[in-house]
């Protein structure tokens, strides 16, 4: 999976659940100052984003994630962790 | 005897299966337009019970965002709007600004189920462990309505929630009222909220004998005091009040619906479901009420019943009023012949619904009371009937034994 289709997924998990535009998301997006989330936030959208990629992500470094670049590069050294390599 | 603190209902807030307005609230307690329907939200296909009475779309838009919603219950959907606009309808927040200073304001609030649509989302068809989101405490738990009503007024002082089974909205704006006597705050918002219309509670209920099976007839099935009633009809809904002193009511020229005058409580110490016989936990209820109100039962001009249509009940009830005020002496109503039974929210809409009742000096009908149980000696109010200005009594029983009762007296025979 690309970051790019990481941070499709994820875009559309923070216009579920943060009830935000998608097309206003980009990766230089500041979670905090732009989406006004707190760690309630954070931590839901990182359960949605467990079930979506099939990873465990930490949830300690979920809730003090900064941008959307840093979600996708969490969910991205999580699934090199936890995913099997696919064959080809 | 001393003066004592009296204390002004000045604001009202509903959402209720028969609107969110008190209007319409109102008319359709006056026409006896029951507003129990086959559930359509769910499939009932399979259910011994397959009717309610909800509230559809709760129009929350206007009082919380989108993701305020997304954190809360229903039930807290419900609790937030109506309490919003009680204080909106008390006229508090005139400029923004709301009066008095937060620590002494005060937030009640009576729930039996909390966020059981939260829980069953949790838990049913989730394994052993169910699938709980980090959400998940804080939509559940009992103390969320008041909690987001605190946030939402900048509420500061004394934040409760009371939780009776079915009398849960009778006992919080009864311990609102003591917060005002007692000094403890200036402004209370009480009141209940319950939401949890759903197959497992349905069938929940209906496993200890307390739903109307009427499936035929949702409209016809909740009929208190009927010879032909057969249980209650399950609601949803959330009220809320506006208590302050009266003193500081009329200082600010506000609407005054009624003055809150009495609440008793007591408890039957008998059993889980069944009142005990004869009703005297009931009996004992009203009388403490009017006692703490310092009438007399011959000043009570009406009551508006616990009615929930069931056969216990109703019998139980009817011989406490018939007891206390004489057979038949008193015009007697019952809401939930309407709206059904909404639980820990009924006994707070009623109190609306009788400080309505106070305002307009008309009381609204019981609906489809074809045949009175001749075991109910009791003067049912079968069409709106005007009434003598005096006091009325809104009664909650709940399973456990417990029991609720305040008595609204009108305002302008106080002066």
């Amino acid at each position: 999976m690309s970051d790019k289709e990481i941070f499709e997924e994820l875009r559309s998990i923070y216009a579920h659940l943060l009830a935000v535009d998608p097309a206003t998301l980009t990766m230089d997006t500041d979670l905090r100052r732009d989406l006004e989330v707190d760690s309630l936030d954070l931590a839901e959208v990182a359960r949605a984003a467990e079930e979506r990629f099939g990873c465990s992500l930490d949830f300690d470094l979920a809730i003090r994630l900064r941008t959307v670049a840093d979600a996708v590069a969490l969910v991205r050294a999580a699934a090199d962790r936890d995913l099997p390599v696919r064959a080809g | 005897m001393a003066d004592r603190v009296q204390v002004a209902v000045t604001g009202l807030g509903v959402r209720t299966p028969a609107g969110h307005r008190l209007d319409d609230l109102w008319e359709t307690l006056a026409g006896g337009r029951s507003t129990a329907r086959t559930i359509t939200s769910f499939p009932v296909d399979d259910l011994p019970v397959t009717f309610a009475c909800q509230v559809g779309d709760v129009g929350w838009e206007e009082h919380v965002t989108a993701r305020q919603a997304r954190r809360m219950d229903r039930t807290t959907v419900l609790a937030v709007c109506a309490a919003a606009e009680a204080l909106a309808d008390a006229g508090v927040e005139a400029g923004g600004h709301l009066q008095p200073p937060p620590e002494r304001r005060a937030v009640v609030a009576g729930t039996g189920w909390a966020g059981n649509a939260t829980y069953e989302q949790a838990m049913l068809g989730q394994g052993d462990r169910g699938a709980p989101t980090p959400l998940t405490v804080l939509k559940i738990m009992h103390n969320a309505v008041p909690a987001w009503i605190s946030m939402r007024h900048q509420i500061m002082g004394p934040s409760l929630t009371v939780s009776t089974a079915c009398a849960s909205g009778g006992h919080a704006i009864g311990e609102g009222l003591r917060l005002i006597r007692e000094g403890s705050a200036d402004l209370v918002v009480a009141g209940g909220a319950e939401a949890c219309v759903s197959p497992t509670v349905l069938l929940a209920f209906h496993r200890c004998r307390a739903l109307s099976t009427r499936v035929a007839d949702p409209e016809g099935a909740s009929r208190p005091f009927d010879a032909d009633r057969d249980g209650f009809v399950m609601g949803e809904g959330a009220a809320f009040v506006v208590l302050e002193r009266l003193e500081d009511a009329v200082r600010r020229d506000a609407r005054v619906y009624a003055v809150l005058a009495g609440y008793g409580r007591t408890s039957d110490a008998y059993h889980l479901t069944m009142p005990a016989p004869g009703g005297g936990g009931a009996e004992r209820c009203m009388r403490q009420a009017l006692a703490d109100a310092r009438l007399s039962p011959a000043e009570v001009v009406h009551v508006n019943a616990h009615g929930t249509s069931t056969r216990l009940n109703d019998l139980a009830e009817a011989q406490a009023i018939s007891r206390l005020f004489g057979p038949g002496k008193v015009p007697v109503t019952a809401s939930k012949s309407v709206i059904g039974h909404s639980l820990g929210a009924a006994g707070a809409i009623e109190a609306v619904i009788s400080a309505l009742t106070v305002r307009a000096g008309a009381a609204p009908p019981i609906a489809n009371l074809d045949t009175l149980d001749p075991e109910c000696d009791v003067d049912v109010v079968r069409a709106p009937r005007a009434l003598e200005p005096g006091a009325v009594v809104s009664n909650s029983f709940a399973f456990g034994g417990h029991n609720a009762s305040l008595v609204l007296t009108p305002y302008a025979t106080r002066n």
